[in-house]
This record gives C-alpha cells, structure tokens and sequence, in this order.
C-alpha cells in the first residue's frame, strides 16, 4: 500500500491531472491574477508601476481619467462599444453564410463531407497575417474588388473598402467562419432527417418545422458557433490593425498599444480584464442556460 | 364517424411507377406499374423483402417522395399534386422519429398546435390520444425517458390524433423485442377496429402481415405478386414466390404425367406426387407447395383423402409445441415436416413415411405473371 492509502483510481488521477493542472497553475492563472493585481495599480510616469491601490483604471474605461482634473471622455467605452458592435456584425455574417452551408453539406456523401470539412479547415495552414494581406490587394482602391466592379460598369470611381468598418467586419468573417461552421456542421449533422417528415407529415409547412424542429435542435451548435465566434473577435487585433488602419480601432488595438507603446500596463490590464468579466458574464449565462436545460426544465 | 356504407374504393392507386438509378448507373423499378384499391376502413399489409418497393410506396403516399408516372387517389381526389403537410395522412415511422427536444405532451400535440386547435381542447385530446395507446399520465416526460416501446405508442399517438383518414405504419414494429412485438399487433389491430381508418402497414415480417391484416399485398420486385385475405396468402399462394416468402414451405417442381378421374399423378424428378387439381393438363409443369405442418407421420384419414411419401431424416428440430423433421426425399431433394411429440423415434438418417392431406397440396402454374390487383 502506499503511503497516504489512496485507491489504485485516486492514484492514477492524481497522476494525470498534476501535469495539467500545475501548467494550468503557473501558466494560465498566475498571468490572470497578475494581471488583475496590475489593473488596481497607478501607472508610473515613465512606464512601470507604482506599488499602492488604485481604482482610476477603471475610471479611465469609464470616462473619467482620475475624476478630478479631467473631464468626461468615454473614448474608451466608444471603442469598446464599436468592438461589440463590430464582433456581432461578424458573428451574424458567420452565422447567416455557415448556417445554410452546413445544411448542403450534410447532405453530400461521406467523400465529399470530409473534402468540404478539409477545404473548411485549409486557411489554418497559412499564417492569419499572410491572408489578410490578401484581403488587403483585394480591397484596396486598386485592388481585385474594385477593378471587378470597374471592368462590370457598376462603378466609374474605385470604392474606399480599405481602413472601414466593413473591411473589418470582412476580414474577421473570413478569419473566424470556420469556428462558426463546424459546431453548427456538427448540430446539424446530428439532426435525424426523419424528425423533418414527421413535422410535415403531422401538418407542418416547411417554415414551421424550421422554427419548431430545426431551430431548437440546431440551437447549441448556433450558440456555441457564437461564442466561439464572439471571443476571439472582440479581442481582435491584427485584423483591425491591418484593414481598418487608424480609423477603425478595437479595443484589441487599444490594449496592445497600452502594453507596446504608451507603456501603461495597468491601464493596458484594466482594459483586458474588462473584456474577460464581459467574457464571463456571457459564459455564465450560457452555462447556466445549458444546465438548466439538461436538467429537464 | 359518417354512418356511410365503407366504400370498396377508398383509396386507390392507379399505374403507379417509380425508378430509381441505382450508384452504378443502372435503373431500378422500385414500383412497376402497381395499380391497387383499398376499402375504407381496412387493414392493409404491403408485405415484401427488403428493395421491394413497399416502403417507396408508403413514402409516395405520404408526400415524401413522388411519382414518375400514376396517380393515387383519397376518397375519389388525386393527392399526389399536394405537398405531405397537406394530405390527410399521418404517418408512424420506423425509427418513431419522436422529437426529442419536446415532452411526449407536446409530441403528441404536435399536430393540434399546427392545426391551432385551442388549448383546452387540444390538452383533452393529447390525453385521449395517450389513453388510447395505454399511456395516460407522462405528458410532462421526454422521449428519452421511455423504453423502446413506450416510444412507439407516442409515435402511434401523435400519429393518430389528427384523426387521419389514412395512416401509415412503415415497420412501425421491427425494434421492438418479440414479446412486446406480439402484443403491440393485437393492440394495433384493435386500435385500427376502434377508430376505423384504414391502417396501411409496411413490413417484411410474414408472420406480422398475417396477424394483423384484413388484406395482404405482396411485393417483389416493384410488382403486386398477389393480393388476399392472410388465408388466401397463406394456403393458395399464386406464385412460387410468394409460397416461399410465407411461412415455411416445401416446394417441388414438377410435371403431369398421369390424369385419372380421381385426380392426377405429377412427377417431381422420380417422386410421384398426388394431386387432386384437375385443372391440369397432361404435360404441364406445376409448382407443388406442401407446407410441414400438412404432413404426419401417422395416417389419419378423417380430414379426407391422404397419400404418401417416403423422406430420410437428416436433423431433428425441437421447436417448443412441435418438432421440425428435416431430411431428403427419394430423388434427394430437401424437404421438412412439422409433428407433434411422437412415440416413433427419430433417428438420423432413417426412412421416415410421412402422410399428406391431398386436399391441403397447392400447385402454382410453373409459369405465372404479376398480376394487377384488385381487393
């Protein structure tokens, strides 16, 4: 027997999850709690920190630099806000593009299934920055898009798309599609085609077993496409940083230039630690939502 | 219910055709030419192997598939230009295709909900429904909290309580063990008795078709083999094919080579074969069908005229109620017999007389087509 009588089940756990959870330990909450320790600290004149507690971090987010000396300016809160705003453009534009997709492909023989899964996944091989270069000979004023719509006779002046909002909202949507496409491939791969003829078969039009039968069973994978989504875009920054230039900032953009530039680390995490409580807020209710659910209620 | 006189014609399929290409390019006729009618209030078989097309028929029915060439008609109106979800045909699938995501209540209510029927009646309905099918009381439990045959009585349920004036049971039985198979085909049949709508089961269980029907279709290939009463199926089976397919079967082949008055003498490759059908020709090539259990291993002359013939036995089977005799004949053919416990002892490879009833042999034309069908 060993020393502490543990089961030869305990042993083998503990063996196992030590690993990750050490890793986990030093490599994922340190950094967390770090980060939150300097967000309640005074940034120093000259970049680094000064060591007492200091709330006006949160204040700059808000508006208020310090509350005395300066007046309200919720640039921050704008930028957050146009970070929300873009990231759900581009969770719907995800959603509205792989939610039909996901359907033919479920459809195709088995060949053909894992050649569009393939095909899905592809853009992986390549480095994100490579391809958004792409987009950038594609949008520019000379680029692909323009001369296309010039040689068409739709435009006689080249479109601005470049440094935009939409050039954004583009360039995320190509970047994040697959991680909306494959959980809801999955939900809908899942969904047992005979449910669509009993529906009709018990009465329904096509559009009420979508809004009965299919929606419903197709839900989880819609909102795990979602956040998946939602995530990594609000706290995207070399998409902006390439197609929106200084026009279009997003809060990833503000926090990478309080850590790179302005060297105001506290401020630069209070900025990060705003956007992982919204992250939680979000996830909290989803999982609450989800475990309810399969509670039966 | 209309107090109407049934009418022999309450469905009726006409010309039905459908082809399918199969993967390696080839054509397939899942229904060929199938013409078919129906009475109202009967329990229908469509009884075939396994690519025989009764499924493809159900489906066409249904909605779920269409017709290259044919019509159908519903109580004297073509339903074969409407979509599924507006034919007054409910289906009970395979598989129950319960929806899982809502209780047995709402399941059951499906159809209701659609029809925007108001809530009070709606809920005194689900619980009728569910009532019927002997399941009063879980509408607040989800499909997955049910066994197997729970599952088939909602699907049943949802499928009746939009009072179809059809309805469809494709397999509705298969994944249910035997016991609860049996006693699910009484229930059925007595479900069908009840409400009075025509009940259209699909299976390839010949012993299902012959429990529950009114009428038996049989399919093979796309085409009607035969249709009847499950007596008719069972003791005159118009085809070679259809002897088979039904319960267990001798079959011989044979040819007249003697006709007397009292009946004629059919040769099946040196075994000499009496028959009392004497509609024969001298010369003609029949089928002969002797089903085991018509055939004893004591003579018993009082249920008519008997003959006999001669079997080696090969492997004795124990069955439960009887024991199945399997051997060969004189001219080496393999054939079987069903007996009761007997104080004989059976012992392998032993001459075994075995006593037929001539009024219980059938003899199939060698050559017959498919016929067009007409209940």
């Amino acid at each position: 027997m060993n020393p502490l009588n543990l089961s030869r089940k305990q042993l083998a756990l503990i063996t196992l999850l030590t690993p990750t959870s050490l890793f986990l330990l030093i490599f994922f909450i340190g950094p967390m709690l770090i980060m939150l320790t300097y967000s309640f600290l005074e940034p120093g004149l000259y970049g680094g920190v000064e060591w007492h507690f200091y709330h006006w971090n949160y204040g700059r987010v808000l508006g208020w630099a310090d509350g005395i000396y300066e007046e309200f300016d919720p640039v921050y809160l704008k930028i957050l806000l146009r970070s929300i705003g873009l990231s759900v453009a581009t969770v719907l534009c995800t959603l509205f593009i792989c939610y039909p997709v996901a359907f033919w492909v479920s459809t195709l023989s088995a060949k053909n299934k894992a050649l569009c899964i393939f095909l899905m996944t592809l853009p992986f091989f390549a480095s994100m920055v490579v391809r958004l270069y792409a987009w950038v000979l594609i949008l520019r004023n000379s680029g692909f898009a323009n001369q296309f719509l010039e040689a068409t006779g739709l435009i006689t002046e080249p479109l601005n798309l470049m440094f935009s909002g939409t050039a954004v909202i583009i360039g995320m949507v190509y970047i994040f599609i697959p991680f909306m496409f494959l959980p809801i491939y999955s939900s809908v791969e899942k969904l047992d085609k005979n449910l669509l003829q009993a529906s009709e078969d018990l009465g329904a039009t096509p559009f009420t077993t979508f809004r009965r039968v299919v929606f419903p069973l197709t839900l989880p994978g819609i909102v795990a496409g979602c956040i998946l989504v939602f995530i990594p875009s609000l706290g995207n920054f070399v998409v902006p940083d390439l197609l929106g230039g200084a026009k279009v900032l997003m809060i990833g953009n503000m926090i990478e230039q309080q850590f790179l530039y302005a060297r105001n680390w506290p401020f630069g995490a209070t900025l990060s630690m705003v956007i992982i409580f919204m992250m939680m807020i979000i996830l909290s209710i989803y999982l609450y939502k989800s475990t309810k659910k399969q509670a039966g209620l | 219910m209309s107090a109407s006189i049934p009418s022999p014609e309450y469905i009726k399929i006409r010309h039905a055709h459908r082809q399918f290409m199969t993967p390696e390019g080839g054509i397939i006729n899942a229904l060929d030419n199938i013409s078919l009618s129906i009475a109202q209030s009967e329990f229908i078989t469509l009884l075939g192997p396994s690519g025989c097309g009764k499924t493809t028929l159900l489906k066409i029915i249904a909605g779920f598939e269409e017709l290259d060439s044919g019509d159908i008609l519903l109580d004297g109106q073509s339903i074969i230009q409407q979509p599924a979800h507006k034919r007054p045909v409910n289906t009970v699938f395979q598989s129950y295709a319960l929806f899982p995501h809502m209780t047995v209540g709402d399941n059951v209510g499906y159809g209701l909900d659609i029809a925007k029927v108001n809530k009070v009646e709606r809920n005194q309905r689900v619980a009728e429904a569910l009532t019927m099918v002997g399941l009063s009381g879980i509408e607040q439990r989800l499909p997955s909290q049910l066994s197997g045959g729970q599952q088939q009585r909602v699907a049943l349920a949802r499928a009746i309580i939009n009072r179809p004036k059809l309805l469809l049971l494709d397999e509705p039985l298969s994944a249910l063990d035997k016991n609860l198979r049996l006693q699910m085909q009484l229930e059925l049949k007595n479900l069908q008795t009840e409400l009075g709508i025509c009940f259209i089961f699909v299976t390839h269980d010949q012993e299902e078709a012959l429990t529950m029907s009114d009428q038996i279709v049989v399919l093979n290939s796309g085409k009607i083999d035969q249709i009847g009463t499950p007596d008719e199926i069972y003791h005159t089976p118009k085809t070679e094919f259809v002897a088979r397919f039904i319960g267990e079967s001798n079959i011989l082949s044979g040819m007249v080579i003697s006709k007397s008055e009292n009946g004629v003498n059919i040769d099946c490759n040196g075994c000499t074969i009496f028959s009392h059908d004497q509609t024969l020709k001298l010369g003609e090539e029949v089928k002969l069908l002797l089903r085991p259990e018509h055939l004893s291993l004591t003579p018993n002359e009082l249920e008519g005229p008997q003959a006999q013939l001669t079997m080696t036995l090969n492997q004795t089977v124990f069955v439960g109620s009887d024991y199945q005799l399997h051997g060969e004949l004189s001219n080496g053919l393999p054939f079987s017999a069903l007996t009761r416990k007997t104080n004989t002892p059976l012992i392998k490879g032993q001459q075994l007389t075995l006593y037929y009833q001539v009024d219980a042999l059938h003899t199939i034309p060698a050559k017959q087509k498919s016929i067009k069908g007409h209940i």
